[in-house]
Parts: structure tokens; C-alpha cells; sequence
């Protein structure tokens, strides 16, 4: 499950992911890519510290979060990975995608 | 003339629908027989030792990629993808990725340039449809019994050593195919020795629960390969294949899985 649970001052919002995060969560995904598109934030942070769970079409849904940020142009934050998923996203090279985006962005 | 309406065979609608349907099933029949050809008979030489490989789609086809390429510099190389998502879409991204792959490989470049090659043709188009590839590739040297290998982003293959009885990983740091536009590969080897076993695999074994809705673990994998090391790669494959039937209690799988066994 997506969702926002918080929109902060300085046009930071936070999005937390529950749960699974798989092909089921593309809608919900939408909705909250909309919602940041209406937002124009300057930082999201992806909080993912109950994400129990994700495969492929899941890390695919982060991917592209890693790009809208670049499209949108905000700063995005993904915390409170776990160990299981943080090992993942190392093998696969998220971060890598991510720093780099962040990298052609300065 | 009179449209006559037959009860036991639905609605007039309803036909057309069922007709659309089963055109559609046909074809999903097709695709399930062509990549099942592409799977088939995948049987190495012995010179290059001793190779096996199996993909289990969770529906009637796969995103999974497994291959075996005698290399024109005498190599043996070795391929497993898996396509982000399932099903359909996946399995036609996996077909693109064969033939990118093909090509690649008649030109007998190392690992490293090969997934930089392949990144670059595919890019463009998986990033237009939101989509990625994990991707393994190793060339086995039979000559000096050696692996060269880089991964954009797929899981570490596992190595059981016989002398130590101990296991470990193919570790090497990527970027899944379709992640960035330019991403430098690096390559790196491994030894190996007779009796020691490679293990390739993907993902797919992680979303197989037992009866608790536990998650299968490597350490399932580990178990059969200290237990049938010293067996045929054939053997060891079913034993792994086996090992999710047994810990899932079903011959159904929830994502495709794929393995490859190899030993020197």
C-alpha cells in the first residue's frame, strides 16, 4: 500500500509504503504520483520502514519514483529500508540510478 | 433471417467474447510453445564441463532468460535474466533481450562490455515503458578453469567450495539493465576446481512460502548443494527444484523461477 501520511512545512511531503509493494500497488502509486505532480515538492522522502516485502514490478514502482524525481526535480530520500530490501537495492543499483540522478541534477 | 438465440451457449455478446478469448488463449498457447523450444535441449559439451539449466514460469510464460553461448574464443558463457514484472509483457521484453544478447556474443566481447553493449541497445526503449532487466553474465574458461564475470543487478550466484565445505558468493556491483544510461561494468574472476558447484538463480525462489508463509531461503539452497555436490548437475538441479515443491507443498509457482547449474 502507498500512501501519504504527511505534508510538512518547506514543501517536503512524505510517502509511506506498507506492507507488500507489487504490480497491485500501480494504482495506488498513480494517484500519489498525481498528487505530487499537484504538490510540486522541493524533497520527498519515501519511507519504506514497514515495507515487508517487494519484487521486481515493486522495485520497478521506486524506480519510478527515482525518475519523476528527476522529471518533477525534487530531492528524494528513501529511508528506513530494511536489512533484506536494503541488500537488494545494493544488487540491484538503486542508489546507483538514485546518486546518479542526483548527480545530474547539480 | 431470424437470429436464433441459443440458452447454452450465451448471448450473442457472449460468443464474441469467448471467441476473442479463446483466439487470445491460442496465442498465449503459442507463445508457451515457442519459449518453451527456447529452453529446450540446452546441453553443453563436455569440454566445457558440466551445465544445466531450468525455468519454471508461474504463468503460461516467462520473463525469466537463461542461455549458453560457445563463444568463438573457446569460452563457454553463461546467461540469467529476469525481466521486471510477469506473464506476457515480461516474456516479450525477455525475447527483445535474446536477441540484443545474440548479437553481442558472436563478437566475443568480455562480460563488462557485453552488459554495457546490451544496456545501450535496450535503454532507450525499456525506459520509455518503465521497465528493467537484472542480467548475470560469466564466461567460463575451461583452459585455465576460470570465470570472468559482471552483473548489472541480478542476485550473486552462489559457489560451494569442496575443500572448505563452504559456500560463497559471486559478488560483483551493477546497475540493472535499463537503470542508467552509461554505467562502466566491472569484471571480475573466480577459480574454480572439479567438485565445486555454481549455483545461478532468480528471484522468483523468494516469493515461494511454506505453510507458515514463510519465505524459501537461500539456506534451502546451501542445504542440497552440501547433500548432492558431488552429483551430476542434472541431479542437482532437480534436488533444487525439488527443495521448493517441498517447502512450498505445491508444484505451483507465485513468480518464475529459474536455475542453472554448473560444475567444472
Amino acid at each position: 500500500m502507498v500512501s501519504f501520511i504527511d505534508i510538512h512545512r518547506h514543501h517536503t511531503q512524505v510517502i509511506k509504503v506498507t506492507g507488500s509493494l507489487d504490480i497491485s500497488t500501480r494504482d495506488e502509486l498513480q494517484q500519489v504520483i498525481n498528487k505530487l505532480r499537484e504538490g510540486s515538492p522541493s524533497h520527498v522522502i519515501l519511507n519504506l520502514s514497514q515495507l515487508d516485502f517487494i519484487d521486481s514490478s515493486g522495485v520497478g514502482i521506486i524506480m519510478e519514483f527515482i525518475y519523476l524525481s528527476q522529471q518533477l526535480d525534487f530531492h528524494l530520500e528513501i529511508d528506513g529500508v530494511n536489512e533484506q530490501i536494503d541488500q537488494w537495492f545494493r544488487i540491484m543499483g538503486v542508489y546507483k540510478v538514485l546518486n546518479s540522478i542526483r548527480r545530474e541534477d547539480r | 433471417m431470424e437470429k436464433i438465440y441459443c440458452p447454452t451457449e450465451g448471448h450473442p455478446s457472449d460468443i464474441g467474447d469467448r471467441y476473442q478469448k479463446s483466439k487470445i488463449d491460442r496465442e498465449i498457447y503459442l507463445a508457451k510453445k515457442i519459449q518453451q523450444e527456447m529452453f529446450k535441449g540446452f546441453k553443453t559439451e563436455e569440454k566445457y564441463g558440466d551445465a544445466i539449466g531450468i525455468s519454471i514460469p508461474a504463468r503460461e510464460v516467462s520473463g525469466d532468460y537463461f542461455d549458453f553461448y560457445k563463444m568463438p574464443n573457446g569460452k563457454l558463457r553463461i546467461i540469467i535474466a529476469d525481466v521486471m514484472g510477469k506473464g506476457l509483457p515480461a516474456s516479450m521484453l525477455m525475447i527483445y533481450l535474446k536477441g540484443a544478447l545474440k548479437s553481442v556474443s558472436e563478437c566475443s566481447l568480455p562480460p563488462s562490455q557485453t552488459l554495457d553493449k546490451v544496456n545501450q541497445a535496450l535503454v532507450h526503449d525499456l525506459r520509455s515503458i518503465g521497465a528493467f532487466i537484472t542480467m548475470f553474465c560469466a564466461d567460463w574458461d575451461p583452459q585455465n578453469q576460470t570465470f570472468d564475470y559482471a552483473n548489472a543487478g541480478h542476485h550473486f550466484p552462489i559457489i560451494f567450495r569442496h575443500r572448505t565445505q563452504s559456500i560463497e558468493s559471486m559478488e560483483a556491483e551493477g546497475v540493472m539493465i535499463g537503470g542508467l544510461y552509461q554505467f562502466d561494468y566491472p569484471e571480475r574472476r573466480v577459480k574454480l576446481s572439479k567438485e565445486e558447484v555454481v549455483v545461478f538463480y532468480t528471484d522468483g525462489i523468494f516469493e515461494a512460502k511454506n505453510q507458515d508463509s514463510k519465505r524459501y531461503k537461500l539456506q534451502q539452497i546451501k542445504e542440497v548443494l552440501f547433500e548432492s555436490y558431488h552429483r551430476k548437475s542434472e541431479y542437482i538441479r532437480n534436488q533444487l527444484v525439488q527443495s521448493i515443491k517441498d517447502y512450498t507443498q505445491t508444484s505451483k509457482v507465485k513468480d518464475d523461477i529459474t536455475f542453472i547449474v554448473f560444475k567444472p
